[in-house]
């Protein structure tokens, strides 16, 4: 029952987050940068978290990560309040992802282990969390990390990331919990038995 | 660490990695919010005016939205009337007021950008600035003899209105072409908003007219086209497909026709009516003629021995190809024809009328699985040590053994025979080449890349490089994984099979079961590579386990705690799961847009773990 009221609650403060953005979107399309710069201090760690999974390092991760806001700029006028401004949000970015793979496509692979995918000029990064992402990038497959990053990070139910990326809802469950169980075994030690 | 717990940290990993670029970002967007060309002189003080009146709509929208969210629609249809769309390559956008004026042009890609250059189009008549766009884009080279195609989209929520402004332009581009002395070919549709597709033209950044038009195709096709292969196609290349797919689909009379669009069930409904007129051009490709001969010359017969039945266009694999289907008294004969080179791309024959199968006949007279890959294999000249993956299997049908079905893969080949149960007959043939190397378009002259517009046998829009149509099919990727984990496929028992997209790469997930080990595969789509793979071993059971309370009280333990009827919910899903030597339920379900998922001790019910998102 308790968790019910929990949902219930979280579920509210959903709806009110949703209207929020959506009212921000509206100032963005207004031509308001005030709204933008709301916009990207709500956001931001959802974009750049979608971005991260996709591109899976930090430098082509905050390109896209501007890239997208400078989209919404432009394209705010485009969106209907109807929608998930989240999905819409990120589907711009997730869009954006996309392209920079392409484009990285064309010029050489980096070897995954050779690279930091974390700057260490980062200061606000502590070792924990470091070892989480670097765990999260390179244990966990493109999939797997793209759905517990979305899932961990902007907030949008599995219905709605099984939407976003496209995929049957299994999938992301199964998906899901695979990486969850994948990033406990590389955090803690242990089998993937464990749980 | 929990669950939660776990994605907490995750969270917090990312939110102190995220740099704080608000400063750079806002600087990017001094300039950028589309492009309005200024008509007016004192457009100062008129433009400050709009801003005025938007901030004053955005103010009491955080009032109105609550009431459901209306008041941004009627902000923008109160301004705008019309939504008028232009696309060749280069995709622009008019706004228009309810007088048929611009209110604004803006670019939808960096092709466009170039067309719009040094225009000053507010104001202006939407026919007039229709004759100037044209008049720009063959200055520039967009319309020529090479792709003479463009779409011209009117999106509007007073039907009415729209299709008249619809003709009003497509008349307006004809004159445009015509006075330029172009041959072009012009689709032409009238749309209203749809949230889902303006959300999936955002999505792959293309106008919501392209979008429809790839949406209609797709619908069309009876499920063998995807949005996602369609997208980085021009103009002409989706013209020619369209017209091939209605044409046949509708018998329509050539030169300009009214063909009907979608029917069927998707989940984009795009009730459209595509009017065209004109001839896309293939002046690109090899042509009609030079298709069934080489179709022909490959199979070792002349023009004067074999009745065509089709030929149609079609894109396949990262190409645009002919389809060339012809019959001899025996043999049914398909073939695809690279557009762009005349190379064969696929092949298939059939052996027609009344052939003997062996269907019916005793097991014991089949010539068995070893000569009917023996067969196939010396039918394709190839040694089974070539093959990448050899596979043969008794198909069935109804129940009752049909035919050998053999499938091989030799390089980027694939071999798909069906040979006779008592005979080693080929009845059936199928052999395709697949375009080499990750995301290469392959067929030649095609240089894909926003911005070159005018180079002869360049055809290709930019950019569908992204994604790979390369596709060996379900059982080669089935027998791929089976193969790297050296397993039978008696042995195993498959618990999914499915086709995906990752990143633009077409995958196979296949997860298998044998004895208590879980095998979990991911492989690509177009080599048959493991991408990846992972192996669960699950403790059996103990012996002593006491008891298995079973599926349905497993299910009724979950919806009992959730308070819920199973008439509620929506995709129930009950799995077993053998975790750490205990047998496991898991119960999954969906509840009014809520996510259910339940993991249950199955020797005694206790509820091990829960969730709602």
């Amino acid at each position: 029952m308790l968790m019910l009221l929990t949902a219930q609650t979280a579920e509210r403060h959903g709806e009110e987050e949703r209207r929020e953005l959506d009212r921000l979107l509206s100032g963005v399309a207004a031509g308001e940068r005030e709204a933008l710069a709301q916009l990207y201090r709500r956001t931001r760690t959802a974009v750049y978290g979608l971005a991260l999974s996709n591109v899976k390092n930090a430098h082509d991760a905050q390109d896209v990560t501007q890239d997208t806001f400078v989209r919404v700029w432009d394209s705010a006028q485009q969106y209907r309040p109807q929608g998930s401004p989240m999905g819409w949000l990120l589907a711009v970015a997730r869009n954006l992802a996309l392209m920079k793979l392409r484009q990285g496509a064309r010029q050489e692979q980096l070897d995954e282990e050779e690279w930091d995918a974390i700057p260490a000029d980062s200061p606000a990064v502590t070792p924990e969390d470091r070892q989480i992402l670097q765990t999260a990038l390179a244990s966990l497959a493109d999939q797997e990390r793209q759905v517990v990053m979305l899932h961990a990070v902007t907030g949008l139910k599995h219905r709605e990331i099984a939407t976003l990326l496209q995929v049957p809802l299994a999938t992301v469950l199964s998906k899901y919990h695979r990486a969850l169980k994948k990033l406990r075994v590389q955090l803690e030690g242990g089998t993937l038995n464990d749980r | 660490m929990t669950d939660k717990e776990l994605e907490g940290r995750l969270e917090q990993a990312v939110n102190h990695a995220v740099p704080d670029d608000l400063e750079e970002i806002l600087s990017r967007c001094k300039t950028q919010k589309g492009i309005v060309i200024p008509m007016m002189q004192n457009d100062t003080t008129s433009k400050r005016k709009k801003r005025w009146i938007s901030m004053a709509v955005a103010a009491c929208l955080t009032l109105v939205i609550a009431g459901g969210g209306a008041g941004y629609y009627y902000q923008s249809t109160n301004q705008v009337a019309s939504i008028v769309s232009l696309d060749v390559n280069p995709s622009i956008e008019l706004k228009v007021n309810k007088n048929e004026k611009v209110i604004s042009a803006t670019p939808m890609n960096e092709d466009a950008t170039a067309i719009l250059e040094g225009m000053e189009l507010k104001g202006v008549p939407v026919d007039v600035a229709m004759s100037a766009i044209i008049g720009s884009l063959l200055q520039h080279g967009y319309v020529d003899e090479l792709a003479n195609s463009i779409l011209i989209t009117v999106e509007d929520e007073d039907v009415q209105r729209g299709e008249k402004l619809q003709q009003e332009l497509t008349a307006q581009a004809d004159a445009a072409l015509a006075s330029a002395q172009v041959n072009g070919a012009i689709l032409a549709q009238t749309l209203q908003h749809s949230d889902q597709l303006t959300q999936k033209a955002e999505e792959y950044g293309i106008s919501s007219g392209k979008a429809a038009l790839i949406q209609t195709i797709v619908d069309g096709s009876g499920g063998l086209k995807t949005f996602e292969e369609l997208v980085g196609l021009s103009i002409n290349e989706l013209n020619l497909i369209y017209s091939s797919q209605s044409s046949s689909a509708s018998q329509s009379q050539g030169g300009e026709s009214i063909i009907g669009g979608a029917d069927g069930p998707t989940d984009i409904v795009v009730s459209n009516t595509i009017q065209t007129s004109g001839t896309a051009s293939q002046s690109a490709y090899i042509g009609v003629e030079a298709a069934k001969t080489a179709a022909v010359n490959h199979a070792g017969l002349s023009a004067s021995a074999v009745t065509f039945l089709e030929v149609d266009y079609d894109w396949e694999d990262g190409r645009m190809v002919y389809g060339v289907e012809f019959i001899t008294d025996q043999t049914k004969y398909e073939y695809e024809i690279d557009a762009g080179n005349g190379s064969v791309v696929k092949y298939e024959t059939e052996l027609r009328g009344m052939v003997n199968t062996g269907a019916g006949a005793s097991a014991s007279s089949y010539i068995g699985e070893s000569a009917a890959k023996a067969a196939a294999l010396n039918h394709a000249g190839v040694k089974e040590s070539d093959t990448a993956y050899c596979n043969v299997w008794l198909e069935y049908d109804d129940g009752r053994a049909e035919h050998y079905e053999v499938e091989f893969v030799v390089g980027s080949t694939k071999y798909e025979y069906e040979i006779a149960l008592t005979s080693a007959t080929v009845l059936k043939q199928e052999q395709k080449t697949y375009a080499s190397g990750g995301g290469s378009t392959g067929s030649a002259g095609n240089t894909s890349g926003a911005g070159n517009s005018t180079t002869a046998g360049n055809t290709s829009s930019a950019g569908n490089t992204g994604s790979t149509t390369s596709d060996i099919g379900l059982e080669a990727a089935k027998s791929a994984a089976l193969k790297h984990a050296g397993v039978s496929q008696s042995d195993a028992t498959f618990t999914k099979t499915q086709r995906e997209r990752d990143n633009g790469r077409l995958e196979y997930e296949i997860e298998f079961w044998v004895g208590t080990t879980e095998y979990d595969y991911t492989i690509a789509a177009s080599d048959g590579s493991v991408l990846d793979f992972d192996t669960d071993r699950h403790s059996a059971p103990a012996s002593d386990s006491t008891a298995d309370i079973g599926r349905d009280k497993a299910k009724s333990i979950a919806l009992n705690h959730a308070g819920v009827s199973e008439s509620q919910t929506y995709k129930m899903e009950v799995k077993q799961d053998y975790d750490d030597g205990r047998m496991e339920y898991e119960v999954e379900f969906e509840v009014n847009g809520r996510d259910y998922e339940y993991t249950i001790d199955g020797s005694d019910g206790t509820i091990l773990s829960y969730e709602a998102d």
